[in-house]
């Protein structure tokens, strides 16, 4: 009876103090440099706020021009001096956005294990774990090939996605990871895209990354401003 | 003999597709490393200058010795950048009033704010469409006569 009373003391009281690691994150911000070269060099630079329960990631752009790019799940929007300048459709959405699947706990499959892709082989490969996706269905208006990821130490290090007719689309490569408050968040991801056979090279890379900071409600919302 | 040469095979296989996976999760940056580099030097000047304007910045860039080639600064960021208009893309809507009812169209598609560009776009399209149309009537109408 004593131990019955201690037991139920324990549960009452003790388990509501209890962490059970389960942290739930909704928010993420970092500085982003983006540098681009194909038959020029170009580079960006500026802030992302996401906030997955808006449903919304916001650009602050510093260059190349300042002004506010808003992602949506479906549309893309060009922002200056508060006023929409340009819209249009999202080919994407944010589903496979990097932070939606970092907030999500869906980057160790890259999201693929909840899409239209399945997962046909595994197998590892020295430090690697590298797995085979083909598409469930075939779409005659949107025809995609096969992805094959890597894995070092459960964390996505690279992806390749291919043509139908078996030829390399684009890699991509996340490296650099940092611990933000438990999450593990690549803080530098090289994508190579094949475009009639002549490379195309994205580095992207994030400094000072922060996750559920709530103090700057502004940088979440359609009030919007250029922070400093 | 026959197993020598089956673990030879399977030898030659495992290596093969080992090899692949290699090259398949590698890259070398080599080759852009001349633009790599300049591009650091373009970061650190906006880095540097976070409180200049945008024209500051550009002419420091411009005037930077460390560049190997001349930078130009004349782009847009490429996280508003889509795909070039394709015909998945057109809104037969506002074609059809690009095409029959140019003037009304204008208003309704064109200076409307909640309409996207595929769609103004779209409208274009089908006015372009109206003015070679009509150009080739009048034409043959012109010969004819």
């Amino acid at each position: 009876m004593k131990y019955l009373r201690l037991l139920l003391f324990s549960v009452i009281f003790l388990i509501p103090f209890l962490d059970f690691g389960q942290k739930a994150f909704s928010r993420i911000e970092a500085e982003i440099t983006i540098k681009e070269i194909d038959s020029t060099s170009r580079i960006t630079t500026g802030k992302m706020f996401y906030d997955k329960n808006l449903g919304s990631i916001y650009y602050s752009i510093k260059f190349p021009t300042r002004e506010v790019v808003v992602y949506t799940d479906s549309m893309i929007y060009r922002l200056n001096n508060d006023k929409v300048v340009e819209n249009h459709k999202s080919a994407t959405g944010l589903k496979f956005n990097i932070f939606n699947l970092v907030l999500n706990s869906q980057m160790e499959y890259y999201g693929l294990n909840s899409s239209s892709y399945e997962l046909v082989n595994t197998k590892n490969d020295q430090d690697q774990i590298i797995t085979t996706w083909k598409p469930k269905f075939k779409n005659k208006k949107y025809n995609s090939g096969k992805i094959v990821m890597s894995q070092k130490n459960k964390l996505i290090f690279g992806l390749v996605s291919f043509h139908p007719d078996g030829s390399i689309i684009s890699k991509q490569f996340f490296e650099d990871y940092t611990n933000v408050d438990g999450l593990m968040i690549p803080s530098k991801i090289t994508q190579i895209a094949f475009i009639n056979d002549k490379p195309e090279y994205k580095i992207t890379t994030y400094k000072n990354l922060k996750v559920n900071n709530f103090d700057d409600q502004k940088n979440y919302s359609s009030e919007f401003y250029f922070s400093d | 003999m026959k197993r020598i040469s089956t673990l030879m095979f399977a030898l030659a296989f495992m290596f093969n597709a080992s090899a692949s996976n290699a090259d398949l999760f590698s890259y070398d940056l080599s080759e852009i490393s001349t633009e790599l580099s300049d591009l650091e030097v373009v970061e650190n000047v906006i880095t540097y200058n976070q409180n200049s304007t945008i024209e500051e910045i550009n002419k420091k860039i411009i005037n930077n010795n460390f560049l190997s080639s001349s930078f130009d600064t004349n782009y847009n960021s490429s996280l508003m950048s889509r795909n070039a208009f394709t015909l998945d893309d057109m809104d037969w809507g506002a074609y059809a009033w690009g095409l029959l009812c140019c003037p009304v169209g204008f208003f309704v598609v064109v200076t409307n704010k909640d309409k996207e560009k595929a769609q103004k776009t779209s409208f274009f399209v089908g006015w372009l469409t109206a003015v070679i149309i009509n150009s080739i009537t009048y034409i043959v109408a012109f010969a004819a006569a």
